[in-house]
């Protein structure tokens, strides 16, 4: 909403500097954050809010203006219309569920001209281009009063009939601008008796427009049904002064000022009488009402005390007509502040016109729950997951929910199992995400120059479950693999087991598997598939897990500490060597099977088909003698031999 | 005897002399003066000697043993005084070996600063669905449908006829069927909205939202708590202030503006040449979103707010396009 501020002048008299009216509007809702200069004239330029239809207007901003100042607003002197004994013929046939209120009068024998200086430099200062006297009358008063208004050519009007209808849909409508629209269903139409003449509250139409040669005109202000214009309006992707005034529902109560107003201006600019009555079908009677404001819920939700005078003051100043009666100020609400319906509605106009800034800072007082909340989050695995990976050299993306067809496709998946969004802001981004991985692949094609260890902690769909995803390039696989063993071993997660198939085609078929705890997956681990990989660009060879959170944390133990042996370990360092496709995590375990004494057994080294295990004996009771250690040893390699075929080095 | 002494006496002055370092020193102590030490050892052959010299040789053992360990003890300090007094030349200037670790997302980070400061204050953190009712989102927040607030909320729709949230907001209700107040509630979450991606726009984005309900939650609390969490966030030199807003969800509503921290309110690109960042709006919760709740709201008040996340985050690093935290690029990440 532009305000020229010599306009506002007219109403109110403005007591401080430019830059703290901007600030104190903006306070109390007015977002006024800039001016601009248009013809040589400071306009405010003003964000109004979808409540406050009063403020799509000068004199709805000029009453704020005083509000702040605690002064009056000078509202224009309206004549009074004389009205004549005989009245034109018009008709008008409403339906109230798309017109609530509908105005209008007839004047004849105007003279079209061009608008007097003073009118022209009023349009001209919120951007609106001078057309001639009528036109411009009805757009000034608008602006003035926040009343939408049209006038028709009352000659054109066929069988001086106005029938309000809805559109059926796919009607054709010239607008008065000359632009042809094809009318959306249930657009708010007005016909005479042959033609549609008003795209009402949007649009009036060309052929019933005031032309050069009008003479005699029908003024008319409607209050229309703000859901069905604000539906055509979108429909259309037309949106007017007007049209941005009736979404948000103007004053019902304010039409036949609103004429006054029109009227008196005509008659003044462009000559001519009134020729009929003031027709005013409305479907039911609009008056102010009251609303009341006890003052000690005031002090309860502000939290401070507004001595009672301060209260009636602010709530005067605003022309609310607050009245004190006992501990309740009642205050009589004119049609146009519609947006005050409740309690609260009152409580905010007096404290934004306290001034918010003006409140002490105070914290709750009251007790701190104890019990968890619904919806309680328990984020403590992820923190601690986060800790494990940044530590272990990798480091945290995030990327986006909503990935393409084509990322899914390339990700060898399906987009039967991905949730579909039916209007996306384009085709990259369409489908709801089933793993983090795709997002993590295209991450290092990003990267492709370095060596990179990426990790994303986010949820999937369609369950939002959290996972924990990783790729890591230019690494061998135990060092990959090492992470995935320390996230198991620091949560802990143990008597878990490993199924070498994974069932996602984005895994290499024989180079992945499965980590599963009590037939419960917890995911997946290995080498991306080299198709995936060729999908996406990418060359290296790419690691990659997906663990399941929520499962993850099902399955943690609790640790516990373990006394220390006060008696020296023996170690030692054996080397066996064993067939191809012999997998050495059953060796390590079928090791530590072999005796209680066995505290520790680790793979040290690989050297082709040789394993070297460093084995850790040690007892609580006593210093192991040579002597056992040798008979553990002699049953170790016997073991392996027997069951992996090993053969010691 | 005697002999066998001095020449032991001798052969230790001279070693002791020539030691450069106190480690040596050490060695040295142990081979004469140790368990197995050679002066030790011939303590251990007083027998040997006659007794009637027997006195004379164990006073010049003892004299022996003193000598050595004094002359130690003067050799330590020498070389201890020699090492700081030779003022060794030593390059600290040269970098270190980084042991290899990796970056936390800003925004990760930034929210576990956020969290944290709210359950200091009382809240628990709450998760929701981000698949979510139009009921939840809009309908129990008073934007009904048609509703002009919508506009900006450009939603996306899914095939079951589900949306995803355009606000956090839609927490509010769901936790109120299930939670009887008193509460201090955090809901930190990704949004979606129907936006071209642009420097300062995206379809993805994240917020905070608080609310709070309780017997007597005032207003002054609200604005002392949003106080509270930005001068934390920011520091105590942050300058706010509060200005009157509309939203459906609200009454009073609240904007907050935070003084530009780049340019410090004197207007830059950042802050589109206003001096100001709205980042927080709030409000106390409106009556009817507490019924939908199942909440009296002549017995129980609260108030709300969101956190524009994305926006704090950026604020912080000065990061001034909205891409960047979701550009998985290591050259970014590592900055973090």
């Amino acid at each position: 909403m532009l305000v020229p501020i010599s306009w506002l002048k007219e109403y109110v008299e403005i007591k401080m500097p430019l830059q703290d009216l901007m600030w104190r509007l903006t306070e109390i809702g007015l977002t006024c954050e800039r001016t601009e200069k248009i013809n040589g004239e400071d306009v405010l330029d003003i964000e109004v809010t979808a409540n406050r239809p009063d403020w799509m207007s000068i004199l709805g901003v000029a009453q704020e203006v005083a509000a702040i100042q605690n002064t009056k607003v000078k509202e224009p002197a309206l004549k009074k219309i004389k009205i004549p004994k005989d009245s034109w013929p018009i008709k008008l046939e409403n339906n109230f569920q798309a017109i609530r209120r509908w105005t209008g009068i007839i004047i004849s024998d105007i003279e079209i001209k061009p608008s007097p200086t003073w009118l022209q430099k009023r349009l001209i200062s919120v951007n609106l281009r001078p057309i001639n006297n009528v036109v411009d009358i009805t757009n000034f008063v608008m602006f003035e009063m926040g009343i939408p208004m049209h006038a028709f050519d009352y000659d054109e009007i066929k069988g001086h009939l106005m029938k309000v209808e809805l559109a059926k849909g796919g009607e054709d409508f010239t607008s008065v601008d000359g632009i042809s629209y094809k009318l959306p269903k249930n657009a708010i139409i007005i016909k005479d008796n042959e033609r549609i003449i008003d795209l009402a509250g949007i649009k009036g139409g060309l052929n019933s427009g005031i032309k050069q040669t009008t003479k005699n005109i029908f003024l008319h202000s409607t209050i229309n049904n703000p859901v069905l214009i604000r539906r055509a309006s979108i429909a259309l992707g037309l949106r007017s002064d007007a049209s941005a005034i009736y979404e948000r529902g103007p004053d019902i109560g304010g039409t036949t000022k609103a004429i006054n107003r029109v009227v008196d201006l005509i008659l003044e600019t462009a000559g001519g009488k009134v020729s009929s009555k003031i027709i005013d079908l409305k479907d039911k009677d609009y008056k102010p009402y009251n609303l009341k404001l006890r003052l000690d819920r005031l002090s309860n939700v502000l939290g401070i005390n507004i001595n009672k005078e301060n209260v009636i003051k602010i709530l005067d100043s605003l022309n609310l007509k607050p009245k004190l009666k006992n501990k309740e100020v009642i205050c009589l609400i004119p049609t146009k502040r519609s947006d005050l319906k409740i309690e609260e509605d009152l409580i905010e106009e007096v404290a934004r016109i306290y001034g918010y800034n003006k409140f002490p800072l105070t914290l709750p007082q009251g007790e701190v729950r104890k019990e968890k909340i619904a919806y309680f989050q328990d984020d403590s695995i992820q923190k601690k997951l986060r800790e494990i990976m940044i530590s272990s050299g990798y480091s945290e993306t995030m990327n986006y929910s909503l990935v393409s067809e084509k990322t899914i496709k390339n990700s060898l998946g399906k987009t039967e199992n991905h949730i579909k969004i039916t209007n996306p802001v384009s085709e990259e981004y369409q489908y709801l995400r089933t793993s983090l991985l795709p997002s993590l692949i295209m991450a290092t094609k990003i990267n492709q120059e370095t060596k990179i260890k990426l990790f994303e902690i986010d949820k999937v769909f369609p369950e939002e479950n959290y996972k924990i995803s990783a790729v890591a390039n230019g690494v061998e696989f135990r060092e990959f693999k090492g992470v995935i063993d320390l996230i198991l071993e620091r949560l802990p997660i143990s008597d878990y087991e490993i199924i070498f198939e994974t069932k996602d085609n984005i895994w290499h078929p024989t180079k992945s598997a499965t980590i599963k705890i009590n037939d419960k997956e917890i995911g997946y681990f290995g080498e991306i598939n080299p198709q995936v990989k060729e999908n996406f660009g990418i060359k290296d060879m790419l690691w990659a897990f997906e663990l399941d959170i929520e499962t993850l944390h099902k399955n943690i133990k609790q640790k516990i500490y373990r006394p220390i042996s006060n008696y020296p370990p023996q170690i030692e360092d054996l080397t066996f060597t064993f067939p191809a496709k012999t997998r050495i995590r059953e060796v390590i375990n079928s090791i530590k099977k072999t005796s209680q004494l066995i505290k520790k057994v680790e793979l040290i080294d690989i050297f082709e088909n040789a394993f070297t295990f460093r084995i850790i004996y040690q007892s609580f009771q006593k210093t192991l003698d040579n002597k056992t250690v040798k008979r553990i040893r002699e049953k170790i390699i016997r073991n392996l031999n027997k069951n992996y075929a090993g053969k010691i080095k | 005897m005697n002999e066998e002494i001095i020449n032991l006496k001798n052969e230790a002055f001279a070693q002791i002399n020539t030691a450069s370092d106190t480690k040596e020193l050490e060695e040295i102590r142990i081979a004469y003066l140790g368990r197995n030490g050679k002066l030790t050892s011939l303590i251990k052959r007083i027998k040997e000697v006659p007794p009637e010299k027997r006195s004379q040789v164990g006073s010049l053992i003892n004299e022996t043993k003193k000598n050595l360990e004094n002359l130690l003890s003067d050799k330590k300090q020498e070389i201890i005084k020699s090492l700081t007094e030779k003022r060794e030349w030593f390059d600290l200037s040269i970098p270190g070996i980084k042991p290899e670790m990796g970056h936390k997302h800003p925004l990760k980070e930034v929210l576990e600063e956020v969290k944290d400061v709210f359950r200091y204050l009382g809240y628990q953190v709450a998760e929701g669905p981000e698949i979510e009712s139009d009921y939840y989102n809009f309908e129990a927040l008073n934007i009904p449908k048609d509703h002009p607030a919508r506009d900006t909320q450009m939603t996306f729709y899914l095939e079951n006829g589900k949306i995803l949230r355009t606000q956090t907001s839609a927490m509010q209700v769901r936790v109120m069927e299930k939670t009887k107040p008193p509460f201090r509630v955090l809901v930190p979450g990704r949004n979606f909205r129907f936006e071209q991606v642009d420097a300062s726009h995206g379809f993805e984005f994240w917020q905070v939202e608080g609310f709070a309900v309780d017997k007597n939650i005032r207003f002054t609390d609200l604005l002392g708590t949003i106080s509270f969490v930005l001068k934390k966030l920011f520091g105590e030199e942050a300058k706010l202030r509060f200005a009157t807003t509309n939203f459906p969800f609200v009454e009073p509503g609240v904007d907050t503006y935070l003084q530009c921290t780049i340019c410090k309110g004197k207007g830059c690109p950042f802050c589109k040449n206003t001096g100001w960042s709205e980042i927080m709006p709030a409000g106390m919760i409106h009556p009817e979103v507490l019924k939908k709740g199942k909440i009296n709201p002549q017995e129980w008040q609260g108030f709300a707010f969101a956190i524009g996340f994305s926006r704090i985050v950026n604020l912080r690093y000065q990061i001034d396009d909205l891409r960047i935290l979701t550009t998985p690029d290591i050259r970014i990440l590592s900055q973090f």
